[in-house]
């Protein structure tokens, strides 16, 4: 009996130790990690990669009829929208309040970049061009972008430098 | 992936209830485990690896303690429980409450602690309470160590009860995990209860939410005291239907599959003290917190001030099991000091007050604890209850106020009769009444089922407010 009450005792702080080792490792390398970054920080490291003449502050009911989100749900929400419905510039940052928001981000997003897509189809080319080659979308633990601008990647770059 | 996403509803689910029916029996519990796992994934598969070690570790812990007792050495299973515990606590902390410490260490110390802490595993709350609940109750003899590990890990992670509860304990899903009932009562009963549940959630937690979260986008000195009021107790309709809904569906999902769950929730808004309010909202948890804290403590069989230190402690674990915020430590303590007023200091005095004065006071006093619950800090929950109260308030009544009452009045006089029993009893009468109601009743949930999957398709999707606890 025992012999028994040894083996569990080993296995049970083995299986301790081995957690332990598997949350160090995550905390060390896990691209979902929780950023406390300061999201205005965040939106400025980012606006300052693009022009932001043309655009102006979005308030919560924008983000409501754009993605279907409620903006309220998040801990920020900022987005930028054009000065006039005949450009296709966009800017979203999220700073979501739990993880599993990020699905239902991903496919909101998506959701709008079709609608964008279908409203500039055939007249607008160079905005579709902007919503098909210079559109990212970056969800990185509790941080969302969304940026449609031609200097996207620039922009991609700013927000995960400061994350 | 939750009970109200599409591809749950459509795909995941009606893949496993086909399985399931097909399977022979001794294959049930295998492939209810693998849904269960690919559940879990589905939020957070990083952790998956983890998930198994914390089955792993409890198993072998409930097995040693068994066998300790067997060898007639207490003190060793007593070391074990209490080993197992503080192991399973550090880990629930360190995703729950890492980053509050270390804020608060930084408030206190003026220090400068950086902390990056790990998204949450999905359910950690619960499937940690109920590893608690298990390692105690085979601790004190009242349920027997788990032997098979299918079993044990299906308790653990059964996909029904894993993000939200309910509660479970081990002993009552032992038997129902070796063998259950599953006949076309049950999962017919179990389907009813799930869409209830559904549309509980889709019809009127969601509608209600539009109001809620417009009302709070408000600034705050642009509120009536009408305004304030609104957001209150549409949050407190909101919050019931979304969390006895996933409660509901929950539970029906579970009946579905053979295993018999009790309620979680009984209509807490007809409640005539806090008292009963707590007997009545999230059941499993109150009964969690009484049978693993407070009677260990010595629960009522001690001095008035051991009763009394016993519920402040119960009352800030409540609190803070919700949240790593201050607010939720308040919340927790406000019941605390509610039910210690209730028990000790107004006890004769409610006892001669009419019942109907009774359940609005202890409506009101629900609502206002709900304030602490919503709001993001101390500060603005204090403010909000200001304008409830007409201090700083845009007058009593105003335009903002009209203009969201006239939008939800429908909904919200559906859901104020709802959320009564009288609701039910009419609509099981109704429904259930005589034979040719049965056509009525299947006309009434094909309607529903319509309607929820109309109003899942038409919204973006929104997730159960009882997730990020």
């Amino acid at each position: 009996m025992n012999k028994k009450i040894t083996t569990f005792e080993c296995l049970r702080w083995a299986l301790v130790l081995v957690a332990v080792i598997s949350l160090v490792s995550m905390f060390n390398t896990n691209a979902n990690t929780i950023s406390d970054a300061d999201p205005e920080a965040v939106a400025a490291a980012v606006m300052e990669q693009i022009d932001m003449e043309n655009m102006l502050k979005a308030d919560n009911q924008l983000v409501k009829r754009f993605y279907g989100l409620d903006p309220s749900s998040f801990d920020a929400c900022i987005l930028y929208y054009p000065t006039t419905n005949m450009m296709a510039e966009e800017l979203l940052i999220l700073k979501l309040s739990d993880i599993s928001q990020q699905e239902a981000v991903r496919s909101a997003i998506e959701a709008r970049i079709n609608t964008q897509k279908t409203t500039f189809e055939g007249y607008g080319v160079e905005q579709y061009d902007l919503l098909t080659n210079h559109a990212v979308i970056e969800i990185r633990g509790n941080y969302v972008l969304f940026v449609v601008n031609a200097r996207s990647a620039e922009a991609h770059k700013a927000f995960l430098d400061a994350l | 992936m939750a009970f109200n996403d599409l591809s749950f509803l459509f795909i995941f689910f009606p893949a496993i209830v086909l399985l399931h029916a097909i399977m022979p029996r001794p294959g049930k519990n295998i492939l209810l485990l693998l849904a269960s796992l690919v559940f879990f994934s589905w939020g957070t598969p990083e952790y998956l690896f983890l998930l198994a070690l914390i089955i792993l570790f409890n198993y072998f812990s409930g097995l040693q303690m068994a066998a300790q007792k067997k060898a007639d050495n207490p003190m060793g299973a007593k070391r074990t429980l209490i080993t197992s515990v503080v192991v399973n606590v550090l880990l629930l902390g360190f995703f729950k409450y890492w980053g509050f410490l270390l804020e608060n260490i930084n408030a206190v110390f003026g220090a400068s602690f950086s902390s990056r802490p790990l998204p949450m595993p999905i359910g950690v709350s619960f499937f940690t309470f109920s590893i608690l609940s298990y390692l105690y109750d085979v601790y004190r003899d009242r349920a027997p160590a788990a032997r098979n590990l299918l079993q044990f890990s299906l308790y653990v992670t059964f996909f029904p009860k894993l993000v939200s509860g309910p509660i479970v304990q081990y002993a009552v899903m032992e038997e129902q995990l070796k063998s259950r009932t599953l006949n076309r009562i049950t999962f017919g009963t179990g389907a009813r209860l799930f869409l209830i549940g559904l549309s509980k959630k889709v019809l009127l937690a969601n509608t209600l939410g539009t109001t809620f979260y417009g009302v709070t986008a408000l600034p705050s000195g642009d509120i009536s005291v009408m305004t304030a009021w609104l957001g209150t107790i549409t949050y407190a309709l909101m919050l019931y239907f979304d969390f006895s809904g996933y409660s509901d569906m929950a539970i029906g999902l579970a009946q579905m599959f053979g295993f018999q769950f009790e309620k979680n929730f009984d209509y807490p808004y007809v409640s005539s003290s806090i008292a009963e309010f707590w007997r009545r909202w999230h059941i499993s948890l109150g009964s969690w917190f009484r049978d693993y804290v407070y009677i260990p403590l010595g629960g009522s069989r001690v001095s008035t001030w051991k009763i009394i230190r016993n519920l402040l402690v119960v009352w800030s674990l409540t609190g803070i099991w919700h949240g790593a915020n201050w607010n939720f430590i308040f919340w927790g303590l406000y019941y605390g000091g509610l039910l210690i007023l209730e028990k000790f200091v107004l006890k004769n005095v409610l006892e001669k007050i009419p019942g109907f004065v009774r359940h609005i006071t202890t409506l009101l006093l629900v609502l206002i604890g709900w304030v602490f619950f919503f709001s993001p800090s101390l500060g603005s929950a204090f403010l909000w209850l200001s304008r409830m109260f007409g201090m700083g308030a845009n007058g009593f009544v105003d335009g903002t106020a009209r203009y969201y009452l006239s939008g939800c009045f429908l909904v919200l006089v559906i859901s104020v009769i709802g959320a009564l029993p009288v609701c039910a009893k009419l609509g099981n009468g109704l429904l259930y009444g005589s034979r040719r109601s049965v056509y009525l009743s299947m006309v009434w949930y094909a309607v529903l089922l319509m309607l929820c999957i109309a109003g899942m398709m038409v919204s973006t999707y929104s997730s159960f407010l009882y997730f990020q606890f």
